[in-house]
């Protein structure tokens, strides 16, 4: 994936407020860090950290109350929604907890869906769609309907969907917290051999340790603030196999 | 941690699949997509509620397209009737009822231009079992403009010499003929307007040109002989002119004019059958009207259905936001998708529509022949452009429904629906602020009402009172979740410490989204209100006709030819009968009225007579406005006319004007010394003296007798009396004044009866939009019943309080339906009506209609929901709560 390498993040200084009546209810303050291109970052933090409020802003589903996301160099709140909506339908594919597949139309169609949004031909986009229902070991499903599959299934089914447009960014909101153990460690092992074979980058929201020790790096949050930004031991690993390939090369 | 901000942000161009695709691209794949891999397969899996959507638009548009096909058949029926009679004839002299005097036709023999020129006149006899048309014409004049008419190879007469010479003497269409059994040489009784006459067949039409018109129940006699038959001496109806090959149209017809004078009017064949068809100008605006009521609640309908579909797939929606489809890519498929319904209900609504014009054309060509003029036979032809405006108002009223249901799915907000925790539907449901809305719908309504129209066509009457109802019915709409909560309040503390379980939660149900029971109770209170309009309209119109009959028609016995009311259509007697009928010593006075259609300028209307001394004394009219003292001596020299307000309103007429009326005798002038109101027809009616009458227009018959018997004398006796002193064989209809009121009443239910047969189609309309609501009520709702249903609360239980929130639907929509309704039913009664017929009537209300429609508005949204909570409540409980 080629486009990968273009793509970076940065958080500055974001904050987010909600006002429920006459409470105001702060989910972010000042959350800053930064993603290089082909990272595996988890962001982890209990229910109420704010995670999912970052998350939405951070894939233009909403607005900030304060602060910038930029994105490629550019910041989201200076784009229009329609810009934003192709920049979701370009460069990020998003994974979400309850799958949120169109109960009406086949696997296949599922994948093909933002590629058809794109105006896509129906018989390329469905070849492309195959292809990725390939990648995460579905081919022999993809003529069934979401209601036939299981939640592994179905999840796999969602990560194909976003994989299909090539994504520079791949946000995974809680991909596992739906599943069980067994099935969400599937997920996670799908989502890092993705990252590792195809270099892309990689955002997960979770609010289980273990599943955020399949980044590269953990970022904490609590009560909407970055408590702590730690790189884990396969984070280290990498860096120590990526300085290696340097020093030989 | 860099904070570095770029200082020229740039924008990169999308790559990738999706990236490279999208560049340039026109969206239109995006749209079919969605249509595609959205949109339709939510239709595929709720058929039903897709079949009561479309079944919206099809009741809306077949309405529309029978009343078109009616509209045109009959206005066809007209034009092929004039234009087969005039055979091929250019031009024609004709005089509306009044005449021609037969010396016309000699007269323009002489006018440079003209080759040829034949008199016609037409009148019906009744025969035992039907009537038949006859027709004079002068067997002796020039025949050539009558070739087309009664092609020589089909009239086979016998002896032409013994036909002409003989007063008897008839050539009758075949079919008739063998229909009844006759042959040539046979004797026929019918009965005229002077009374019976016996006629000998001796001559067969071939059932082709005119012998083809009314069934096939067609005559020809000499024209003395029909002179004689229909007390018509020296008059014919028509004069049928050929002109000579290179003459000049124009010129020639201003010549024929110059000599015919004031005697009648030269037109074309054609035009006079377009002014046959002004005089359908009302009816038709009346039929459209109430086509298009079956559009308004069928726009409501198709709103709720669309809007239902839209909240329901809100996720789906959202999602497809999420994954990269734009605003407007939602938008436009919503509208395509609208676009379908219209485009299949419209060809469906085309067929259904084909098929109702079909069954109701005798009735409405029966009804028109009674009350206008009869016309030939009528077809119903089904034409590109009906398919077109079918198409056009079905796809676009359905179109118009989907535009608030569009704007909702482009504004569908996509966090809320693509997390779990938010996928409570209407969990923070606002209410707008509408109050400012709905005052902007109200004012435009009473723009509508209010402001004159440009035109007084029926399409641009009916446009302007619909859009005056459509706006009045969106400002109520718009209130109804306040009108709702409103009444919730009310209820709830009630219902909280004396109603039971399942009352609470149909209550607390309701409570809960007011504004999403709106798309159902905006069709009920449409459909109801428009019952209550229809029921106003007639309780008005009967209030004041009879009230206007009880006023002016004081008589204590009518006689007429036929039971029907006296029109100019109608029967007639010789006008010397009254003089037979005053030898009876009950009778202390008596009077006849005549009635013809004539032409005031481009509008045709009635011209009735009267006595002075009835006129001004016991059957005064109700006078709305007077020349002043003198008015009963200038009616009474013949130099003054009475003229109806409807008429004075539409043609502008006022007191001390001067009309001119073209006359056997001559173009003569008249002028207004009264105003009066007068409901004798829609089209209106001018008041002669009849003595004037009887001089200017050459005319001896009357069409209805009045007759005051002396005091004390026994009405039942006298009416056997006059049965007495009638020419033995002459039907006649003695009724009293209450019987004769009663047919006014019987008279007035019957051409107003298709306003019900529309309003139930209404109720139809609201109807499916309950079940409607209710299937995807039960649908969104499956957990919450599935959990009520494992919490202990019995299936009947379950029921009851889905029933319970149906019965409030039903009773707000009624409630709502009067309050809609009492201001639409007062303009229409007092604005609309007047701008169509020119009539004032006196508003009335019927308030056990409306009180009746919020009961059968309640029982109707409980049996509506029936359906679809018992098929709910049957499934298993486990099966409830299972997620998608």
């Amino acid at each position: 994936m080629g486009n990968t390498k273009e793509m970076t993040l940065r958080v500055e200084g974001l904050g987010k407020r909600f006002v429920r009546g006459e409470t105001v209810v702060a989910a972010l303050h000042g959350v800053e860090f930064s993603i290089a291109e082909g990272e595996f970052v988890s962001i982890m933090g209990a229910s109420g950290s704010g995670k999912s409020t970052l998350l939405n802003i951070l894939t233009g589903l909403d607005d900030p109350s304060g602060g910038e996301v930029w994105l490629e160099g550019r910041g989201l709140s200076t784009m229009s929604d329609d810009e934003l909506t192709d920049l979701r339908r370009t460069r990020i594919g998003i994974v979400f907890q309850f799958f949120n597949l169109l109960p009406s139309i086949t696997a296949l169609e599922n994948v093909a869906l933002p590629l058809r949004a794109s105006g896509v031909r129906r018989r390329r986009a469905q070849d492309k769609a195959r292809s990725m229902l390939e990648t995460v070991g579905l081919a022999d499903r993809s003529g069934h309907l979401p209601g036939e599959l299981s939640g592994g299934q179905m999840q796999r089914v969602a990560i194909a969907r976003a994989l299909a447009i090539e994504p520079g960014l791949l946000v995974a909101d809680e991909p596992t917290g739906n599943l069980d153990s067994s099935t969400g460690g599937e997920i996670l092992d799908l989502l890092a051999s993705i990252h590792r074979e195809q270099g892309v980058t990689i955002l997960m929201v979770t609010h289980s340790p273990a599943a955020a020790a399949y980044g590269d790096r953990v970022i904490s949050m609590a009560d909407g603030r970055v408590v702590d930004i730690a790189v884990t031991n396969r984070g280290a690993a990498r860096e120590r196999r990526t300085f290696a390939q340097a020093t030989l090369v | 941690m860099a904070t570095h901000r770029p200082t020229s942000p740039k924008r990169k161009r999308p790559t990738g699949i999706a990236g490279s695709r999208l560049r340039g691209h026109s969206r239109l794949g995006a749209i079919v997509s969605l249509f595609r891999e959205l949109i339709l397969p939510y239709h595929c899996r709720h058929l039903f509620r897709m079949l009561l959507t479309l079944v919206g638009v099809v009741i809306g548009t077949q309405v529309v397209v029978a009343v078109q096909l009616l509209n045109r058949s009959v206005v066809g029926s007209f034009e092929a009737t004039v234009e087969t009679i005039a055979g091929s004839a250019d031009l024609q002299i004709t005089n509306a009822s009044s005449g021609v005097p037969e010396e016309v036709v000699d007269e323009i023999f002489e006018v440079p231009g003209v080759a040829s020129a034949s008199g016609l006149l037409q009148g019906v006899l009744v025969m035992g079992d039907g009537e038949l048309t006859v027709f004079g014409v002068d067997l002796f004049a020039d025949q050539s403009v009558r070739e087309a008419h009664f092609p020589p190879e089909s009239v086979h007469i016998d002896d032409e010499f013994i036909f002409a010479n003989a007063r008897d003497s008839i050539a009758v269409a075949l079919p008739f003929l063998a229909a009844r059994g006759l042959g040539l040489g046979d004797t026929m009784d019918v009965q005229g307007p002077f009374g019976p006459a016996t006629l000998t067949v001796r001559g067969a039409l071939d059932p082709v040109g005119s012998a083809k018109l009314f069934g096939g129940a067609v005559a020809v006699v000499d024209l003395f002989v029909a002179q004689d038959l229909f007390a018509r001496k020296g008059l014919v109806d028509q004069v049928d002119i050929e002109l000579a090959p290179g003459a000049d149209v124009e010129a020639t017809r201003a010549r024929i004019a110059g000599v015919v004078g004031g005697r009648g009017e030269v037109m074309a064949p054609r035009e006079r059958a377009s002014g046959l068809q002004g005089m359908l100008g009302n009816l038709q605006t009346f039929l459209t009207l109430m086509s298009f009521q079956a559009i308004l609640v069928g726009i409501f309908l198709v709103y709720h259905a669309l809007r239902t579909a839209v909240v329901h797939r809100r996720r789906d929606f959202a999602l497809a936001r999420a994954l990269g489809y734009r605003r407007r890519d939602l938008s436009r498929a919503i509208i395509l998708e609208a676009a379908c319904f219209g485009v299949a209900g419209s060809l469906v609504g085309v067929v259904v529509g084909a098929g109702l014009a079909h069954l109701a054309l005798d009735a409405v060509r029966d009804a028109i022949g009674a009350i206008y003029e009869r016309s030939g036979s009528s077809v119903l032809a089904l034409e590109p452009s009906d398919v077109v405006t079918a198409l056009l108002l079905g796809t676009g009223t359905a179109m118009l429904a989907a535009l608030v249901p569009m704007r909702e799915a482009a504004r569908v907000p996509i966090i809320r629906y693509v997390r779990p925790a938010d996928t409570s539907e209407d969990a923070t449901e606002k209410q707008r602020p509408v109050a400012l809305r709905a005052l902007c719908a109200v004012l435009v309504g009473l723009i509508f009402f209010f402001v004159k129209p440009p035109g007084d066509t029926p399409l641009v009457q009916t446009l302007f009172i619909s859009g005056g109802l459509g706006s009045l019915a969106i400002a109520f709409a718009l209130l109804i979740p306040a009108v709702l909560s409103f009444v919730l309040r009310l209820l709830r503390p009630l219902v909280r410490r004396w109603g039971s379980c399942e009352l609470n939660l149909g209550v607390e149900s309701v409570a809960r989204f007011p504004a999403r029971r709106r798309g159902t109770i905006a069709p009920i209170m449409v459909a109801f209100a428009l019952v209550l309009l229809a029921g106003s309209m007639v309780q008005s119109l009967r209030m004041s006709i009879l009230g206007w009959v009880d006023q002016t028609l004081a008589a204590d016995l009518y006689v007429t030819p036929t039971p029907q009311l006296p029109l100019p259509s109608g029967g007639t007697f010789p006008a010397a009968t009254a003089d037979g009928l005053r030898e009876l010593a009950e009778i202390s006075d008596i009077g006849g009225s005549r009635l013809i259609y004539v032409d005031l300028g481009d509008r045709s209307t009635v011209l009735r007579t009267l006595d002075t001394r009835h006129a001004f004394g016991r059957l005064e009219y109700p006078v709305v406005a007077s020349i002043g003292s003198e008015d009963r001596d200038l009616f009474a020299s013949g130099r003054g006319v009475l003229v109806a307000d409807n008429l004075a309103s539409r043609a502008g007429i006022r007191i001390g004007d001067t009309l001119s009326l073209n006359t056997p005798s001559g173009a003569r002038s008249f002028t207004v010394v009264r105003i009066v109101t007068d409901f004798t027809l829609d089209i209106g009616a001018i008041t002669i003296d009849d003595a004037r009458y009887r001089e200017l227009w050459r005319d001896s018959l009357v069409n209805v007798l009045y007759v005051w018997a002396e005091p004390g004398s026994d009405l039942g006796d006298l009416r056997h009396g006059i049965r007495g002193v009638l020419p033995p064989g002459m039907p006649a209809s003695i009724l009293t004044s209450g019987q004769f009121k009663e047919g006014v009443a019987s008279a007035l239910d019957d051409a107003l009866g298709l306003t019900y047969a529309v309003e139930l189609v209404a109720i139809l309309i609201a109807v499916i939009g309950v079940i409607n609501f209710f299937l995807v009520e039960v649908s969104d709702r499956r957990r919450e019943i599935g959990l009520l249903r494992a919490v202990s609360l019995r299936r009947s239980q379950l029921i009851r309080a889905f029933l319970t929130e149906a019965a409030i639907i039903g009773a707000v929509g009624g409630l709502l339906a009067i309050v809609y309704g009492l201001p639409i039913s007062y303009l229409v009664a007092t604005r609309s009506t007047r701008m169509i017929s020119g009539w004032s009537l006196d508003f009335r209300f019927p308030a056990e209609v409306a009180l009746a429609s919020v009961v059968v508005a309640c029982l109707a949204a409980v049996l509506a929901a029936l359906g679809p909570l018992r098929r709910i409540t049957r499934e298993r409980v486990a099966h409830l709560l299972t997620m998608e």
